[in-house]
């Protein structure tokens, strides 16, 4: 964009449940209109030690007073204007692992036993108040913060248990993968159903399932027949404080086991996988310095080892259909220092690229699908594409023709059918996949992307691409 | 706080300016009840950290 041109404001289509403090975007800069009483909270809150605690701490958005577009903003009401930090990768809890769904609401819990004793509360208490920074969550709605009334109820609180405690619960107490539900149903997991899922030794024995869920469906059910509203609330903050307590220790006492996973062991158990290892690690950092990617997509990243490569370089989207590797993924980046390069820059997402996220909410604007929220600048599709061509079906010409859509540089690695690992793929299935052969990419190839380098991998049987697509403005710098 | 009291069949409704969320019919009883248990547990790990090392003290004293 040139110069003293300044972008439309326009508000962003997931923000409007709160009127108070509505998320508008002008080209690169994320702004929230506060109405008065709005701006008044937020005078309060920027000098209080809670909040700059918070923020010297990295659990919120950076965030600062803006003159940027305040007359759109009075215009619509609003007579305060935030700036928020850009937050690179947006994702939904639906692409979250177990523990990332656990983090993010362990902070939110954090954040209310900080925000109540310092006289402040917060109006919601959903995921979608969070995003990742590398594998850090970061609260991102500074508007749910407002004053705590004397006497009050938390709001949020069912809230709560439907979007974050009920799918890990799910996931820890059943081995159900919480994503599909989070994804077909945004407000969460109604606690009625999730009631009916618990068995009798779940309601004896297990913390938390009598009280917030299956006593929590019932008073509710209840109290819905009956009919009319609740008397005020007079709940002190020390009880609201101990339920907060309480699920605080009940989320931490959760695990979940992930032994099921075929890919969680890959590296150990897979010779191949091991003996490429070192000559591949060579390529795609050669890659890398070519490319200079700020945002590399690592498909298929498994333990992330390719994805701590590009990290030297920027920002990695770690992408796998497995929830166990992306949870082991996110454990291992967590257990590092929080200022440690993988730690900053890497976010794992559960991302089955055959069934991707598609675009979600009102007008299905509300919850942007993958390819809307981000571009890479290098794409890692290692050990992949025989599991999307043999193992999901997909035509491996409309596979080569989705990457060339991402337009950016493409780190390929391509097993030819005299690998073991095809044998094995096509033991028990017909072997209808025609179109996998090394013939056949190079056709696909050559119609979208010029090869720059290539190698073959110690056995024959596995050869290693960088390919440059034709349109993108990305390019592959020459050695 | 930007709040009203409103009179609506003879029960205190508080409504607050920023509220969009529903919080849900029995929310309010169910957070007593547990805000309220919960209060209690605390009460007893209290009371029991305070007395257990008196009775350390007692029987360390004895020995």
């Amino acid at each position: 964009m040139s110069a003293g041109v300044c972008p439309a404001p326009s508000f962003v289509p997931g923000s409007y449940r709160d009127r108070s403090a509505r998320v508008f975007v002008a080209g690169d800069q994320v702004l929230r209109g506060l109405t008065a009483e709005a701006a008044d909270v937020w005078q309060r809150l920027q000098p209080s030690g809670f909040w700059q605690q918070l923020t010297a701490a990295g659990q919120v958005v950076p965030t600062w007073e803006s003159a940027a577009h305040q007359a759109w903003a009075s215009a619509h009401g609003y007579s305060l204007v935030l700036q928020h930090e850009r937050v690179p990768e947006l994702s939904w809890p639906w692409e979250w692992s177990f523990s990332m769904l656990r983090d993010a609401a362990l902070l939110q819990l954090s954040l209310l036993q900080r925000a109540l004793p310092a006289g402040f509360d917060m109006a919601d208490a959903t995921p979608f108040n969070f995003q990742f920074r590398g594998a850090n969550p970061q609260l991102i709605d500074t508007g749910s913060l407002r004053l705590r009334q004397q006497h009050g109820i938390w709001e949020g609180y069912r809230q709560f248990c439907e979007q974050f405690l009920a799918p890990l619960l799910l996931q820890s107490w059943k081995q159900v993968d919480f994503q599909p539900w989070l994804r077909g149903r945004m407000s969460g997991i109604p606690l009625r159903q999730l009631s009916g899922l618990l068995s009798w030794r779940d309601l004896l024995f297990r913390r938390g399932a009598f009280t917030h869920i299956w006593l929590h469906s019932r008073v509710a059910a209840a109290m819905q027949r009956r009919g009319g509203a609740e008397a005020s609330a007079s709940l002190s903050t020390q009880m609201i404080l101990n339920n907060l307590q309480g699920l605080s220790t009940l989320l931490q006492s959760l695990k979940w086991n992930t032994v099921d996973s075929e890919w969680r062991d890959y590296y150990s158990t897979a010779e191949h996988a091991a003996a490429h290892e070192a000559e591949k690690s060579q390529f795609v950092r050669a890659a890398c310095d070519r490319v200079q990617p700020q945002l590399t997509w690592d498909l298929g990243c498994n333990q992330g080892r390719f994805s701590r490569i590009a990290a030297e370089w920027g920002r990695v989207l770690a992408l796998d259909a497995d929830h166990a590797v992306i949870e082991r993924l996110y454990c291992s980046l967590t257990a590092e220092p929080s200022d440690s390069l993988p730690r900053q820059r890497i976010t794992p997402l559960v991302c089955n690229l055959a069934d991707p996220s598609p675009a979600q909410g009102w007008r299905l604007s509300e919850r942007g699908s993958l390819e809307s929220r981000s571009r890479p600048q290098l794409v890692l599709c290692l050990a992949l594409i025989h599991h999307l061509v043999i193992g999901h079906g997909l035509l491996l010409e409309d596979v080569i023709g989705w990457l060339a859509a991402l337009h950016a540089p493409v780190v390929l690695e391509w097993v030819e059918r005299t690998d073991p690992i095809i044998g094995s793929m096509l033991q028990q299935r017909r072997d209808v996949f025609v179109d996998y052969c090394f013939a056949r990419l190079q056709v696909a190839v050559g119609r979208y992307f010029r090869i720059v380098a290539e190698q073959s991998l110690s056995g024959g049987s596995r050869r290693l691409l960088l390919l440059q697509p034709r349109d993108s403005a990305v390019r592959v710098q020459h050695d | 706080m930007a709040a009203a009291q409103v009179n609506h069949m003879n029960v205190n409704v508080c409504l607050c300016l920023f509220s969009y969320l529903d919080p849900g019919a029995g929310s309010l009883l169910m957070q007593a009840l547990v805000g309220g248990a919960a209060g209690l547990l605390v009460a007893f790990r209290h009371f029991w950290k305070i007395v257990r090392p008196e009775q350390r003290t007692d029987s360390a004293g004895r020995d």
